[in-house]
Protein backbone atom coordinates (compact mmCIF):
# COMPACT_ATOMS: atom_id res chain seq x y z
CA UNK A 1 0.00 0.00 0.00
CA UNK A 2 3.02 2.61 1.36
CA UNK A 3 4.63 1.32 -2.27
CA UNK A 4 1.63 2.20 -4.39
CA UNK A 5 1.20 5.26 -2.52
CA UNK A 6 5.14 6.16 -3.34
CA UNK A 7 4.39 5.17 -7.02
CA UNK A 8 1.32 6.87 -7.87
CA UNK A 9 2.84 9.93 -5.72
CA UNK A 10 5.47 10.10 -7.81
CA UNK A 11 4.05 10.02 -11.28
CA UNK A 12 1.29 12.55 -9.84
CA UNK A 13 4.75 14.85 -9.31
CA UNK A 14 6.45 13.87 -13.00
CA UNK A 15 2.76 15.31 -14.27
CA UNK A 16 2.49 18.43 -12.27
CA UNK A 17 6.68 19.19 -13.18
CA UNK A 18 5.73 19.10 -16.84
CA UNK A 19 2.51 20.61 -16.39
CA UNK A 20 4.69 23.59 -14.80
CA UNK A 21 7.69 23.42 -17.10
CA UNK A 22 8.08 26.54 -19.76
CA UNK A 23 5.56 25.69 -22.82
CA UNK A 24 6.94 24.68 -26.11
CA UNK A 25 7.17 27.32 -28.51
CA UNK A 26 4.19 27.78 -30.69
CA UNK A 27 5.48 26.45 -33.85
CA UNK A 28 6.19 29.45 -36.49
CA UNK A 29 3.55 30.56 -38.65
CA UNK A 30 4.41 28.75 -42.27
CA UNK A 31 5.78 31.32 -44.97
CA UNK A 32 3.17 32.61 -47.10
CA UNK A 33 2.88 30.17 -50.32
CA UNK A 34 2.51 33.15 -52.71
CA UNK A 35 3.41 36.68 -52.49
CA UNK A 36 0.79 39.59 -50.74
CA UNK A 37 -0.92 40.80 -54.20
CA UNK A 38 -3.77 42.75 -51.64
CA UNK A 39 -4.18 46.15 -51.03
CA UNK A 40 -5.24 49.61 -53.01
CA UNK A 41 -3.85 50.07 -56.30
CA UNK A 42 -3.96 52.94 -58.31
CA UNK A 43 -2.41 52.98 -62.20
CA UNK A 44 0.85 54.87 -63.04
CA UNK A 45 0.52 57.02 -66.06
CA UNK A 46 2.60 58.07 -68.44
CA UNK A 47 4.72 56.88 -70.70
CA UNK A 48 7.41 54.27 -69.16
CA UNK A 49 5.17 54.54 -65.97
CA UNK A 50 2.58 51.46 -67.62
CA UNK A 51 0.60 52.72 -70.40
CA UNK A 52 -0.63 50.93 -73.11
CA UNK A 53 1.74 51.38 -75.95
CA UNK A 54 1.41 53.76 -79.34
CA UNK A 55 -1.03 52.96 -81.50
CA UNK A 56 1.90 51.94 -84.17
CA UNK A 57 3.62 49.87 -81.86
CA UNK A 58 0.35 47.56 -81.96
CA UNK A 59 0.53 45.01 -84.80
CA UNK A 60 -2.90 45.80 -85.99
CA UNK A 61 -5.40 43.89 -88.83
CA UNK A 62 -6.48 46.27 -91.52
CA UNK A 63 -9.94 46.15 -89.88
CA UNK A 64 -8.85 47.31 -86.26
CA UNK A 65 -6.63 50.05 -88.13
CA UNK A 66 -9.59 51.57 -89.76
CA UNK A 67 -11.82 50.97 -87.04
CA UNK A 68 -9.34 53.07 -84.83
CA UNK A 69 -9.10 55.33 -87.04
CA UNK A 70 -12.63 55.95 -87.64
CA UNK A 71 -13.40 56.34 -83.74
CA UNK A 72 -14.32 59.78 -81.73
CA UNK A 73 -12.53 59.38 -78.51
CA UNK A 74 -13.04 61.85 -76.04
CA UNK A 75 -9.68 62.93 -74.77
CA UNK A 76 -6.14 62.42 -75.87
CA UNK A 77 -4.98 63.24 -79.87
CA UNK A 78 -8.14 64.01 -82.38
CA UNK A 79 -10.32 64.11 -79.17
CA UNK A 80 -13.78 64.90 -80.18
CA UNK A 81 -15.68 64.86 -76.88
CA UNK A 82 -19.19 66.32 -78.54
CA UNK A 83 -19.41 63.96 -81.11
CA UNK A 84 -17.37 60.72 -79.29
CA UNK A 85 -18.14 57.39 -80.42
CA UNK A 86 -16.67 56.00 -76.98
CA UNK A 87 -19.13 53.68 -75.59
CA UNK A 88 -18.79 54.09 -72.26
CA UNK A 89 -19.44 57.86 -72.80
CA UNK A 90 -22.10 57.44 -75.30
CA UNK A 91 -23.86 54.54 -73.99
CA UNK A 92 -22.48 54.77 -70.34
CA UNK A 93 -21.46 51.11 -71.04
CA UNK A 94 -18.80 49.42 -68.57
CA UNK A 95 -15.26 49.69 -69.70
CA UNK A 96 -14.58 46.45 -69.94
CA UNK A 97 -11.17 45.09 -69.50
CA UNK A 98 -8.34 46.28 -69.57
CA UNK A 99 -9.56 49.61 -69.51
CA UNK A 100 -11.26 49.88 -66.18
CA UNK A 101 -7.60 49.73 -64.72
CA UNK A 102 -6.38 52.31 -66.57
CA UNK A 103 -9.13 54.36 -65.48
CA UNK A 104 -7.12 57.20 -62.82
CA UNK A 105 -8.76 55.92 -59.65
CA UNK A 106 -8.03 52.76 -57.95
CA UNK A 107 -8.91 49.50 -57.81
CA UNK A 108 -8.55 46.91 -54.62
CA UNK A 109 -7.20 43.24 -54.78
CA UNK A 110 -8.88 40.45 -52.49
CA UNK A 111 -6.88 37.26 -52.29
CA UNK A 112 -7.88 34.26 -51.01
CA UNK A 113 -6.96 30.47 -51.26
CA UNK A 114 -9.89 30.31 -54.33
CA UNK A 115 -10.04 33.30 -55.67
CA UNK A 116 -8.53 36.50 -56.56
CA UNK A 117 -11.18 39.55 -56.67
CA UNK A 118 -10.57 42.98 -58.29
CA UNK A 119 -12.85 45.72 -57.28
CA UNK A 120 -12.32 48.60 -59.11
CA UNK A 121 -13.85 52.20 -57.41
CA UNK A 122 -14.53 53.27 -60.74
CA UNK A 123 -18.50 52.46 -61.22
CA UNK A 124 -18.27 49.96 -58.17
CA UNK A 125 -17.21 46.84 -60.84
CA UNK A 126 -15.25 43.90 -60.44
CA UNK A 127 -13.95 40.36 -61.75
CA UNK A 128 -13.24 37.45 -60.31
CA UNK A 129 -10.03 35.32 -61.16
CA UNK A 130 -10.80 31.34 -60.36
CA UNK A 131 -7.73 30.11 -58.78
CA UNK A 132 -6.35 26.31 -60.25
CA UNK A 133 -9.36 25.61 -62.01
CA UNK A 134 -9.95 25.09 -66.15
CA UNK A 135 -10.75 27.57 -68.69
CA UNK A 136 -14.83 27.75 -69.63
CA UNK A 137 -13.93 26.80 -73.15
CA UNK A 138 -17.45 28.06 -74.22
CA UNK A 139 -18.02 30.92 -71.45
CA UNK A 140 -20.81 33.33 -71.46
CA UNK A 141 -19.50 36.61 -72.95
CA UNK A 142 -19.54 39.63 -70.65
CA UNK A 143 -18.00 42.98 -70.36
CA UNK A 144 -15.28 41.60 -67.71
CA UNK A 145 -14.26 38.46 -69.33
CA UNK A 146 -14.11 34.74 -67.67
CA UNK A 147 -10.59 34.82 -66.05
CA UNK A 148 -9.16 31.95 -64.38
CA UNK A 149 -5.57 31.99 -62.53
CA UNK A 150 -2.65 29.71 -61.09
CA UNK A 151 0.40 30.40 -59.08
CA UNK A 152 3.86 30.32 -61.46
CA UNK A 153 6.19 31.05 -58.31
CA UNK A 154 5.80 34.66 -57.32
CA UNK A 155 3.86 35.45 -60.45
CA UNK A 156 -0.34 35.04 -60.75
CA UNK A 157 -0.54 33.87 -64.29
CA UNK A 158 -4.01 34.61 -65.76
CA UNK A 159 -6.46 33.39 -68.83
CA UNK A 160 -9.17 35.02 -69.99
CA UNK A 161 -11.43 34.52 -72.88
CA UNK A 162 -15.24 35.85 -73.35
CA UNK A 163 -15.21 39.11 -73.75
CA UNK A 164 -18.30 41.51 -75.17
CA UNK A 165 -16.72 43.16 -78.02
CA UNK A 166 -18.44 46.27 -77.94
CA UNK A 167 -15.97 47.72 -75.35
CA UNK A 168 -13.36 49.72 -76.03
CA UNK A 169 -9.62 48.31 -74.78
CA UNK A 170 -8.37 51.64 -74.10
CA UNK A 171 -9.81 54.88 -73.98
CA UNK A 172 -8.31 55.90 -77.75
CA UNK A 173 -10.94 53.09 -78.92
CA UNK A 174 -8.51 50.44 -79.25
CA UNK A 175 -10.87 47.75 -80.64
CA UNK A 176 -10.97 44.00 -80.46
CA UNK A 177 -13.15 40.83 -81.14
CA UNK A 178 -15.10 38.34 -79.40
CA UNK A 179 -11.88 36.31 -79.85
CA UNK A 180 -9.89 38.59 -77.31
CA UNK A 181 -7.73 35.97 -75.06
CA UNK A 182 -5.75 37.85 -72.56
CA UNK A 183 -2.68 36.17 -70.46
CA UNK A 184 -1.51 38.34 -67.33
CA UNK A 185 1.25 37.90 -65.46
CA UNK A 186 0.49 40.00 -62.20
CA UNK A 187 3.21 40.28 -59.97
CA UNK A 188 4.99 42.48 -57.37
CA UNK A 189 7.79 44.90 -58.65
CA UNK A 190 9.27 46.44 -55.48
CA UNK A 191 6.73 48.18 -53.84
CA UNK A 192 4.60 48.58 -57.17
CA UNK A 193 1.86 45.93 -58.79
CA UNK A 194 2.69 45.15 -62.54
CA UNK A 195 0.30 43.49 -65.21
CA UNK A 196 2.04 41.93 -68.02
CA UNK A 197 -0.92 41.62 -70.56
CA UNK A 198 -0.65 39.55 -73.62
CA UNK A 199 -2.97 40.52 -75.93
CA UNK A 200 -4.36 37.74 -78.39
CA UNK A 201 -7.07 37.97 -81.33
CA UNK A 202 -6.60 37.07 -84.62
CA UNK A 203 -9.37 39.47 -85.90
CA UNK A 204 -7.64 42.16 -84.54
CA UNK A 205 -4.24 42.17 -84.18
CA UNK A 206 -1.87 39.99 -86.55
CA UNK A 207 0.40 38.65 -83.92
CA UNK A 208 0.18 38.46 -80.07
CA UNK A 209 1.49 41.70 -78.03
CA UNK A 210 2.37 42.43 -74.85
CA UNK A 211 1.11 45.74 -72.36
CA UNK A 212 3.05 46.41 -69.55
CA UNK A 213 1.13 48.48 -66.82
CA UNK A 214 2.00 49.40 -63.80
CA UNK A 215 0.59 50.01 -60.25
CA UNK A 216 1.93 52.12 -57.38
CA UNK A 217 0.03 51.39 -53.43
CA UNK A 218 -2.72 53.63 -52.80
CA UNK A 219 -3.99 54.28 -49.35
CA UNK A 220 -6.20 51.62 -48.31
CA UNK A 221 -9.25 51.47 -46.62
CA UNK A 222 -13.05 52.62 -47.47
CA UNK A 223 -13.57 52.37 -51.33
CA UNK A 224 -15.52 55.74 -52.33
CA UNK A 225 -19.08 54.98 -54.36
CA UNK A 226 -18.55 56.67 -57.89
CA UNK A 227 -21.29 55.43 -60.06
CA UNK A 228 -21.67 57.00 -63.08
CA UNK A 229 -24.90 56.06 -65.18
CA UNK A 230 -26.33 57.46 -68.69
CA UNK A 231 -28.68 60.11 -66.80
CA UNK A 232 -25.40 61.67 -65.38
CA UNK A 233 -23.97 61.69 -69.20
CA UNK A 234 -27.13 63.08 -70.90
CA UNK A 235 -27.57 65.93 -68.19
CA UNK A 236 -24.21 66.39 -68.76
CA UNK A 237 -24.00 66.59 -72.13
CA UNK A 238 -27.83 68.69 -72.11
CA UNK A 239 -25.79 71.37 -69.56
CA UNK A 240 -22.37 71.91 -70.66
CA UNK A 241 -22.76 71.26 -74.71
CA UNK A 242 -26.43 72.34 -75.07
CA UNK A 243 -27.01 68.77 -76.59
CA UNK A 244 -30.67 67.58 -76.21
CA UNK A 245 -29.80 63.80 -76.59
CA UNK A 246 -32.43 60.69 -76.37
CA UNK A 247 -31.30 57.93 -74.63
CA UNK A 248 -29.21 56.02 -77.53
CA UNK A 249 -29.65 52.39 -78.39
CA UNK A 250 -26.17 50.79 -78.73
CA UNK A 251 -26.50 49.09 -82.63
CA UNK B 1 24.53 79.57 -61.44
CA UNK B 2 24.63 75.80 -62.29
CA UNK B 3 22.79 74.85 -59.52
CA UNK B 4 20.32 77.14 -60.50
CA UNK B 5 19.71 75.43 -63.95
CA UNK B 6 19.77 72.12 -62.53
CA UNK B 7 17.42 73.42 -59.66
CA UNK B 8 15.10 74.52 -62.30
CA UNK B 9 15.29 71.33 -64.65
CA UNK B 10 14.38 69.44 -61.64
CA UNK B 11 11.36 72.05 -60.66
CA UNK B 12 10.53 72.14 -64.16
CA UNK B 13 9.88 68.05 -63.74
CA UNK B 14 7.91 67.77 -61.09
CA UNK B 15 5.55 70.85 -61.99
CA UNK B 16 5.19 68.78 -65.61
CA UNK B 17 4.66 65.42 -63.88
CA UNK B 18 2.10 67.27 -61.78
CA UNK B 19 0.60 68.69 -64.36
CA UNK B 20 0.01 64.93 -66.42
CA UNK B 21 -0.89 64.02 -63.13
CA UNK B 22 -3.60 66.20 -62.37
CA UNK B 23 -4.74 66.03 -66.29
CA UNK B 24 -4.56 62.66 -66.13
CA UNK B 25 -6.95 63.36 -62.99
CA UNK B 26 -9.40 65.82 -63.99
CA UNK B 27 -9.91 64.74 -67.73
CA UNK B 28 -10.44 60.73 -66.82
CA UNK B 29 -14.29 61.73 -68.56
CA UNK B 30 -13.34 63.69 -71.21
CA UNK B 31 -10.57 65.63 -72.10
CA UNK B 32 -10.91 69.03 -71.82
CA UNK B 33 -9.29 70.66 -74.97
CA UNK B 34 -12.37 70.21 -77.38
CA UNK B 35 -14.40 72.61 -75.30
CA UNK B 36 -12.34 74.56 -73.10
CA UNK B 37 -9.68 77.02 -74.01
CA UNK B 38 -7.28 75.90 -71.68
CA UNK B 39 -4.80 78.77 -72.75
CA UNK B 40 -6.51 80.99 -70.97
CA UNK B 41 -7.64 81.38 -67.14
CA UNK B 42 -10.40 83.56 -65.91
CA UNK B 43 -10.51 84.77 -62.32
CA UNK B 44 -14.08 86.19 -60.90
CA UNK B 45 -15.38 86.83 -57.75
CA UNK B 46 -19.30 85.93 -57.94
CA UNK B 47 -22.34 84.51 -56.00
CA UNK B 48 -22.69 80.74 -56.09
CA UNK B 49 -26.07 79.65 -57.48
CA UNK B 50 -25.85 76.01 -57.18
CA UNK B 51 -23.52 73.17 -56.30
CA UNK B 52 -24.10 69.94 -57.42
CA UNK B 53 -22.83 66.78 -56.28
CA UNK B 54 -22.62 64.43 -59.02
CA UNK B 55 -21.26 62.13 -61.70
CA UNK B 56 -19.49 62.55 -64.07
CA UNK B 57 -18.08 66.11 -62.61
CA UNK B 58 -19.17 68.10 -60.13
CA UNK B 59 -21.19 71.42 -61.22
CA UNK B 60 -20.50 75.15 -59.87
CA UNK B 61 -23.08 77.64 -61.06
CA UNK B 62 -22.41 81.03 -60.24
CA UNK B 63 -23.60 84.44 -61.09
CA UNK B 64 -21.75 87.41 -61.72
CA UNK B 65 -24.64 89.78 -61.17
CA UNK B 66 -25.73 88.72 -57.49
CA UNK B 67 -28.42 86.83 -58.75
CA UNK B 68 -29.86 83.34 -58.21
CA UNK B 69 -29.89 82.54 -61.81
CA UNK B 70 -26.73 80.60 -63.22
CA UNK B 71 -25.35 82.89 -65.66
CA UNK B 72 -21.94 80.61 -66.18
CA UNK B 73 -21.75 76.79 -65.62
CA UNK B 74 -18.65 75.38 -64.06
CA UNK B 75 -17.04 71.88 -64.30
CA UNK B 76 -15.13 70.03 -61.58
CA UNK B 77 -13.24 66.52 -61.31
CA UNK B 78 -15.38 63.38 -60.24
CA UNK B 79 -16.63 63.16 -56.69
CA UNK B 80 -13.63 61.09 -55.49
CA UNK B 81 -10.99 62.73 -57.28
CA UNK B 82 -11.73 66.05 -55.71
CA UNK B 83 -12.97 65.18 -52.51
CA UNK B 84 -9.02 63.59 -52.17
CA UNK B 85 -7.80 67.35 -52.71
CA UNK B 86 -10.09 68.86 -49.88
CA UNK B 87 -13.75 69.39 -51.77
CA UNK B 88 -17.00 68.21 -50.32
CA UNK B 89 -20.62 67.95 -50.95
CA UNK B 90 -20.92 71.24 -48.54
CA UNK B 91 -17.85 72.89 -49.20
CA UNK B 92 -20.07 75.99 -50.66
CA UNK B 93 -23.66 76.79 -51.10
CA UNK B 94 -25.95 78.55 -53.21
CA UNK B 95 -25.86 82.32 -51.90
CA UNK B 96 -22.04 82.12 -51.02
CA UNK B 97 -19.56 84.64 -52.44
CA UNK B 98 -16.26 82.51 -53.83
CA UNK B 99 -13.29 83.62 -56.32
CA UNK B 100 -13.18 81.25 -58.93
CA UNK B 101 -10.09 80.67 -61.80
CA UNK B 102 -11.07 78.47 -64.77
CA UNK B 103 -11.11 78.19 -68.18
CA UNK B 104 -13.23 79.51 -70.32
CA UNK B 105 -15.20 77.32 -72.62
CA UNK B 106 -14.70 77.70 -76.35
CA UNK B 107 -16.27 80.13 -78.78
CA UNK B 108 -18.17 82.09 -75.95
CA UNK B 109 -19.88 79.27 -74.68
CA UNK B 110 -20.80 80.11 -71.16
CA UNK B 111 -19.20 76.96 -69.07
CA UNK B 112 -15.70 76.68 -68.05
CA UNK B 113 -13.37 74.27 -66.18
CA UNK B 114 -12.04 75.00 -62.75
CA UNK B 115 -8.38 75.53 -62.05
CA UNK B 116 -8.97 76.67 -58.35
CA UNK B 117 -11.63 78.45 -55.99
CA UNK B 118 -11.60 80.59 -52.86
CA UNK B 119 -14.61 80.55 -50.29
CA UNK B 120 -15.77 83.40 -48.55
CA UNK B 121 -13.29 82.15 -45.72
CA UNK B 122 -10.29 82.02 -47.60
CA UNK B 123 -10.18 78.59 -47.98
CA UNK B 124 -7.73 77.38 -51.39
CA UNK B 125 -9.09 74.73 -53.31
CA UNK B 126 -7.94 73.52 -56.23
CA UNK B 127 -9.57 71.34 -58.67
Amino acid sequence: MTRAFLVLSAVAALFAAAACSKPAAAPAAPAPAHPNLSGSWLPVGGRGGGTMPPANEIPLTPWAAAKLKAERPAQGENQDFPNTTDPSLKYADPNGYPRISLHPMRFKLIQTDDYVYQLWEYNQNWRQIALNVPQDPDPPITWYGNAVGKWEGDTLVVDSIGYKDSTWLDARGLPHTQDLHLTERIHRMGENLAFDITFEDPGAFTKPWTAHLIFKPSPDGSMTENIYTISDELRFRERFLNQKVNIPIRR
Amino acid sequence: MRRSNRWDLGFGIRVLGFAVLMSTSAFAHHGAASIYDMGKETTIKATVTEFVWTNPHVELGISTSGGATTELLLELGSPPNIRNRGWTSRVVKAGDVVTVTFHPGLRGAKIGIVVKMITADGKELHA
